[in-house]
């Protein structure tokens, strides 16, 4: 008798809590406003990626090559060298001769936007970079040499 | 009639079983339904971390740690940046180590989501999946609005944190979190802790006892499971956590015996609930302004010599042993984790379990493949 009723108290706990759980997947499913998210490109109305992250977003890297110093901080402190800086120097001016980024190693992890002591280099909120080639992601933002800003005096960066 | 092999099959779970944790591979001599032995086969996700740390700057082995335990980044930072603060005698700004026990326990959070929310999917629930997902959903955006970036984090500075605290965050954090205490986990537990089927799968499974933890060398959540309240951020304070008030959870055989899945599993859930206070005590003592980072010089160098620094990790004790020799670069790094611990006890209390409780086992360690590898 003892069997049946363990037997029978086993079964009723099972259907009992389960049945309580089932009750709040069923709020849920009738109830509540769904919290999925569509990708921005299904969203339409004009809402790209870049509009649904952060203000502190660390996407793709950006360089501004009229304030930049040519200090090369950025490209000492990578972890992993996908900075490359070139620097020239002709009749007394320094030239940036080329600012590559290789976007395929970066591992956006901020330490070299951190070190730039004139934000010349800054994050984008860019982060969609499929493509077919790994070329396509070896960004390079010097063209034609331009000469180097001028550093502050009291900046004390090495010269 | 045919003849039928009586012997014990051999089964290879894995290297890309969804059900295991990342890429790891166990082979299984299994008896039928029943497991002779399941052997761990790690080292697929072998990056070399170590011999990395070696090769770069001391700053900028940063977000490599990021990549120890991807699960809770924002501790292993912490446990980088305090080893090397030690050795190096760096001070680090009250309102910075205000901001990392924020960070840090928002990340034990998020781990536990997944800790617990994977057990639960290994045994094929995916509706409590889906509802600590979108825990960890919240637990996302709010250190996408800290730091920038969803999931390696690298929010820690040698000597500080990276940012300050963007406008709201806090507001939302101190809402995340009664959220968590007051809504999340009542629900949870009546939606699945409580549930008879789970409880039937989970205790009196996969037992280890206080000793089979000690000789083992568990740590964190599997050893309070076991029922050793030991916890780093109580027993040794780093940091400033001896400021906060918090309990222990420790597994007391809650539906069978002590140290069995159910008391690993219940210990996690209860140790969201202790992070919750602690963030809160955070939120309220944290200093209205101040510095968040020492600058360091532009080339840092950290003086001979060597420290052992351990932390509590969501997964048990996290420890890095540096040797400086006075250079630009570490010497040696030696990182100690604790899913390393928690791989090695499979092999033992797999013997004689079901095939199926094999997955509950594993599950409730919480093993995370790369701090098996590093």
């Amino acid at each position: 008798m003892n069997a049946i009723r363990n037997y029978m108290d086993n079964i009723l706990k099972a259907v009992t809590s389960t049945a309580k759980g089932m009750g709040i997947t069923l709020r849920y499913w009738a109830l509540e406003p769904s919290i999925t998210v569509e990708y921005p490109d299904r969203l339409g109305k004009g809402v790209t990626a870049e509009d649904l992250v952060s203000e502190r977003f660390r996407g793709f890297l950006g360089f501004e090559p009229s304030v930049c110093i040519a200090c090369l901080q950025c490209q000492r402190v990578c972890p992993t060298d996908c900075i490359k800086v070139g620097t020239e120097k002709r009749d007394e001016v320094r030239f940036i001769t080329r600012f590559d980024v290789n976007q395929a190693k970066c591992m956006h992890c901020g330490l070299c936007v951190e070190e730039c002591p004139t934000e010349a280099l800054f994050f984008t909120k860019r982060y969609e970079g499929a493509c077919f080639d790994m070329e396509g992601l070896c960004f390079s933002h010097v063209g034609e040499p331009v000469p180097a800003a001028k550093r502050k005096r009291e900046d004390g960066g090495q010269e | 009639m045919a003849k039928y092999s009586s012997k014990e099959m051999v089964l290879n779970m894995g290297p890309h079983h969804p059900s295991t944790h990342g890429v790891l591979r166990f082979i299984l001599q299994t008896d039928g339904e029943m497991m002779v032995k399941a052997t761990p086969d790690v080292g697929f996700l072998h990056r070399g971390l170590e011999k990395i740390a070696e090769k770069v700057p001391w700053q900028s082995f940063m977000p490599y740690t990021d990549r120890i335990d991807y699960l809770a980044s924002v501790n292993c930072n912490l446990g980088y940046a305090l080893a090397v603060e030690r050795l190096a005698g760096v001070e680090v700004p009250e309102r910075a180590e205000y901001l990392r026990v924020i960070a840090a326990e928002l990340g034990r959070l998020g781990s536990h989501f997944i800790g617990f929310g994977a057990l639960l999917l290994d045994l094929g629930a995916v509706t409590p999946f889906v509802h600590a997902l979108r825990e960890r959903e919240t637990f996302n955006d709010l250190m996408e609005m800290l730091t920038g970036a969803r999931l390696t984090h690298n929010y820690v500075r040698i000597g500080g944190v990276s940012h300050d605290l963007p406008e709201g965050f806090l507001d939302k954090c101190r809402e995340f979190v009664d959220h968590l205490e007051h809504e999340f986990i009542p629900e949870f537990n009546d939606l699945i802790s409580f549930n008879s089927i789970l409880i039937n799968r989970l205790a009196n499974v996969g037992v280890i006892t206080e000793e089979t933890a000690r000789e083992f060398t568990l740590v964190g959540a599997n050893l309070r499971g076991a029922g050793v309240p030991f916890d780093l951020r109580k027993d040794e304070p780093y940091s400033i956590y001896d400021r906060f008030e918090f309990d222990v959870p420790v597994g007391r055989g809650k539906f069978g015996q002590r140290g069995d899945c159910y008391d690993r599993y219940w210990v996690r859930v209860e140790e969201v609930t202790e992070s919750c206070r602690i963030i809160r005590q955070a939120i309220d003592g944290l200093p209205g302004s101040g510095e968040t980072r020492t600058r360091l010089p532009k080339v840092f160098k950290v003086p001979e010599g060597e420290a052992y620094v351990r932390t509590e990790s969501p997964r048990g004790e996290l420890g890095f042993y540096i040797i400086s020799d006075g250079g630009k670069m570490p010497y040696r790094l030696k990182i100690r984790t604790g899913s390393f611990s928690s791989i090695t006890i499979i092999e033992h209390i797999s013997q004689g379990v079901m095939v199926a409780d094999l997955v509950a086992i594993i599950g409730s360690l919480d093993v995370v493949a790369p701090e098996i590898d590093r």
